[in-house]
Order: C-alpha cells, then sequence, then structure tokens
C-alpha cells in the first residue's frame, strides 16, 4: 500500500479492500504515518457513527499494547460489563446485594503504578481481633434465583464486609449517616 | 492568609463586628467535637442532598435522642423508597422493591470511646484543621472547615457546620487533588424541641415483607489452630482499633475482621478461608469514597474495605501477614 493512498487505507477500514490483506498490514504497521492516519479515519469513523467515548486518547495503539501486555492470558472470552451487570439487576435485593450492581460497575483490576515507600512499618501488639460471621443462608428473597456463580458468589462477600465495614463506620465522630445514605441511593447506579 | 474574608470585613469597615473577633472564632478541633456531640444528642428532622458523580439523590433524616439512646429514620425521597431505621439494638433497611426487610445489628454508640476525644488530639498530627469561612446552608449560618490529610493515603473533608446548632449542613469528600468525590447538603434542617415517635415508624407498609436477620448472639468457638492476622503496614497514625469484643454470630463461615483507624478515617480487614482462590475478586472497587482491595494468598482472602484512597487499602491488604 502507497504511503499516500487514502483510498486503499479507506477501503481497508471499511472492509472493501480487494487487494492483499497481509501485506497491507504488514506495510501499514511498520509505517507510522499510515498508523497515525489509519487512527484518525477510526476516530472519525467513530464520530460519525456517534460511538466516540466522553475522553479521547489518541494513544488507543499504545494502551492497547500496553494492557494486553499486563493482561493474562483468558481461555474463556469475557464478558462485558454490559453481560455482567444483567444478573445483578434481577438479583440486587439484600443491602448488600444492592451494592453489588454498584461494584460490578466500577470494579477494576487496575494495576496501581504508583510506587510507595512504607510510611511506617507497624508492630501491632496482638489484641484479640473481632470475628463475625454470617447466616449460612445467603440472604436472598425465595423469588428470586439463587445464582451460584463464582462472580455472584464473590460479590456477595464483598458486600457482607461492606456492610459490616458500614455498620462500623457510622459510629464514627463523623458523618455518622453517610453510610447509610450510600445504601439507601445505590439503586439508581445499577 | 487564613481568613480573607475577616481581611476584607476589617479593611473595608475599619473595625470588626465583634463577633467576629479573633477571640472569638471557634476552634477547629473542638468545632467537630461540638458537632459530633450535635449531631448524636440533638433532635432534628431535615432533607439533604447526596450527590455522587453525577447521580443526585434526596434524603429525609430524623433523629431523635432520648435516655441516651439515639433513634434515627433514613428515607428516600428519590427513585426507590427505601429506609433505613436504627435504633440502640437494630438496623432495619426495607426494600419495597423487593418486600424484603433486612435486619442488622445495631453498633450505634459502642465504639464511641475509640473515637472520643482522644482521636481529636491524635488525628491533629495528620490532618490540618482550619477555619475556612463562613457560609449560607439551609438558610443557617455555617462555618466552613477544612481537614486537609498530610500525605496521600488519607481523603480529605470540607465541613459545612451551623453556627448555632453545630449541626453538620454539607459536606465534601475530597482527594488527594481537592476534587469531591461525594458530597451531602441539607436543603432544610430543623433542631427541634420534641419528635414524635410516629416520625420514627416506617412509611412502608411491611405487610407481605421477607425479613431477613442477622442478629444472633451466640459465639464461635474460635480453633486452637487458627491462624492469627496482622497488618504489617499503615499509614502512620493508624492503629488497631480498641473497640471491646462484640458477641460472635454463628454461622457456618467465620470470617475475621480487623479495624484500623487514625481517629477519622476507618479501614477493615476481612480474611476469610476459602476453598478455592475466586477467579474474579482480586484487586480494587470503589463507591464514592470507599474502596476494597483484595488479594488471595495461601487459601485466604483478604480484604481492605475503607474511607481512603485506593493505593492505602491496597497497601494495607498486601501487607496482611499470618503467624502462629
Amino acid at each position: 500500500m502507497s504511503e499516500y493512498n487514502n483510498e486503499e487505507l479507506s477501503a481497508l477500514i471499511d472492509g472493501e479492500f480487494n487487494g492483499n490483506y497481509d501485506k497491507a498490514f504488514d506495510e501499514l504497521i511498520h509505517n507510522q504515518y499510515m498508523k497515525d492516519k489509519w487512527s484518525r479515519y477510526h476516530l472519525i469513523g467513530d464520530s460519525l457513527r456517534e460511538h466516540l467515548p466522553e475522553k479521547i486518547t489518541n494513544q488507543v495503539s499504545a494502551h492497547v499494547s500496553n494492557a494486553l501486555q499486563n493482561e493474562p492470558t483468558v481461555l474463556a472470552p469475557q464478558k462485558t460489563k454490559q453481560l455482567n451487570l444483567k444478573p445483578l439487576a434481577g438479583f440486587a435485593i439484600a443491602a448488600s446485594v444492592a451494592m453489588a450492581a454498584v461494584f460490578s460497575v466500577q470494579q477494576s483490576n487496575e494495576t496501581n503504578s504508583v510506587s510507595t515507600t512504607p510510611a511506617l512499618a507497624v508492630n501491632t501488639s496482638v489484641t484479640q481481633p473481632q470475628t463475625f460471621s454470617f447466616p449460612d443462608t445467603p440472604v436472598l428473597p425465595a423469588s428470586v434465583r439463587k445464582s451460584d456463580t463464582p462472580e455472584e458468589i464473590a460479590n456477595q462477600r464483598l458486600n457482607k464486609y461492606l456492610m459490616n465495614h458500614n455498620e462500623y463506620r457510622s459510629n464514627g465522630s463523623m458523618n455518622g449517616i453517610l453510610p447509610y445514605v450510600r445504601l439507601v441511593t445505590i439503586e439508581s447506579q445499577e | 492568609m487564613r481568613y480573607p474574608l475577616l481581611f476584607l470585613a476589617t479593611f473595608l469597615f475599619g473595625n470588626l463586628p465583634t463577633a467576629y473577633a479573633a477571640d472569638s472564632l471557634p476552634n477547629p478541633q473542638v468545632l467537630i467535637d461540638e458537632m459530633s456531640t450535635a449531631s448524636r444528642t440533638l433532635n432534628y428532622d431535615g432533607v439533604f442532598i447526596y450527590s455522587l458523580g453525577k447521580q443526585i439523590d434526596t434524603m429525609r433524616i430524623i433523629h431523635k435522642s432520648g435516655d441516651g439512646n439515639s433513634y434515627e429514620r433514613l428515607v428516600s425521597l428519590t427513585g426507590l423508597a427505601r429506609e433505613v431505621i436504627r435504633d440502640k439494638d437494630q438496623v432495619r433497611c426495607y426494600f419495597p422493591e423487593n418486600k424484603a426487610v433486612v435486619v442488622e445489628k445495631s453498633r450505634l454508640g459502642k465504639l464511641i470511646s475509640s473515637y472520643l476525644p482522644h482521636p481529636i488530639k491524635s488525628i491533629s498530627d495528620f490532618y490540618i484543621f482550619e477555619l475556612a469561612g463562613e457560609d449560607r446552608i439551609a438558610g443557617l449560618d455555617a462555618w466552613i472547615l477544612n481537614i486537609r490529610p498530610i500525605d496521600k493515603y488519607r481523603y480529605g473533608y470540607q465541613l459545612w457546620i451551623d453556627k448555632k446548632s453545630k449541626l453538620l449542613l454539607k459536606s465534601e469528600l475530597k482527594n488527594q487533588l481537592g476534587v469531591t468525590l461525594e458530597q451531602i447538603m441539607f436543603a432544610q434542617l430543623n433542631v427541634l424541641d420534641e419528635i414524635d415517635d410516629a416520625l420514627l415508624e416506617p412509611s412502608t407498609e411491611a405487610e407481605g415483607f421477607t425479613w431477613y436477620k442477622n442478629t444472633t448472639n451466640e459465639r464461635v468457638e474460635t480453633k486452637e489452630s487458627d491462624k492469627q492476622w496482622k497488618v504489617t503496614w499503615m499509614p502512620a497514625g493508624f492503629s488497631m482499633s480498641d473497640q471491646p469484643k462484640e458477641p460472635l454470630l454463628s454461622g457456618r463461615m467465620s470470617v475475621e475482621h480487623l479495624i484500623y483507624t487514625d481517629g477519622l478515617a476507618m479501614v477493615s480487614i476481612y480474611v476469610e478461608q476459602l476453598n478455592q482462590q475466586p477467579d474474579n475478586t482480586a484487586g480494587a472497587s470503589n463507591f464514592g469514597g470507599v474502596n476494597t482491595y483484595a488479594v488471595f494468598t495461601d487459601g485466604y482472602q483478604i480484604t481492605a474495605v475503607g474511607e481512603v484512597p485506593k493505593t492505602t487499602v491496597k497497601l494495607m491488604a498486601d501487607s496482611v501477614k499470618s503467624y502462629h
């Protein structure tokens, strides 16, 4: 593909290229000028189709290859966030479970690049730690299908922690109501 | 310039109104103490706005105190008509959309000793308190108070406190960059002599609702072989909360819970034994000002939960070690 052949590039993007794909792509990935053009064409296309995200980055390819590098090998195709949400929305029952919806929206396994040196090494005196436990049966109404997918179980676990933390938190000297405010408002986040 | 408004007033009018004289400006830490007492001991009924990201909700809170106890009812005025009712024994959460009431044990007042008044002293080493000016919220004159963390391991707050009743009128939780993560603001707040008990009753007709209770008092025996856990890293000023041992709940799963606080922020560490490694729970989650971080090690999942930046929950969760 010649450096200035915009028509060919356009055809390639639209899936209407009739030439040798392998050769064209090979040339493309070794040509920064054409690669930049490629990404601009995609941006234009997305913009026309109103598929643009709120924030645009012009370094998509760099981000993608970064992300791929940090990605563990995935054997099964990952569900999208949207799909993840579906079972949870119908499942939002207990206060705790309602939190799951929120959490699945915002959950991210991001790599924390902030390098931090421990500010303080603590030799905690051995205080008897708190122990608590949960009822055998997860809190679920009969009408709601109990789901045993690992994701939902994991979400339930996290929610229980949050509820429990809130309970203690609400005794703090400030913002005692805030934990419950969070609880009450969760549904609109789904 | 600590009090720019004041300076301006002096400049413009030549003399300070007596109320603003430097010696009558409230001490920020005393103000926080008074706020804390006011929120527990007064009777009040108010409507406030809660905002998180793009979401805005309105809620009503009714608080009654008597016999040294607090009774509180929180009702959502927007969206689903959820309610939370708290007294000294129980927290009842009504979820009308699911015809469910979830009852949790109330820990109201149980931890007071570990927060007041001692922490006010110790937290001043890790947060800078300053009076930032005056404002008007819900028709009431308020002091604005800034609480800025000294490092990146905690969040800051900006508080608006009613000059008269000392109740909290507005609160913003801020990250290191000063970005507001969530806020509440009263639109109306009335301090009352009496609160009718009827106002503390749920408006939800709970007929046909399913009740889920988690309030039993049986103890779980701790096995001799159980591992002990401790957090080996935490931000300066954090220490394990000295709360009294609570009655333990019965159940199949027993989860160890360690609480750490710097007097203002609180981080819970949960350690739970799992038969197999969960494939999707590791990592960070966030809801408003609350961050969580989970790691899996040696058959145990360790989860840190707290109103602190993600860095802090991550570092704390990663630092948990077992010993015998």
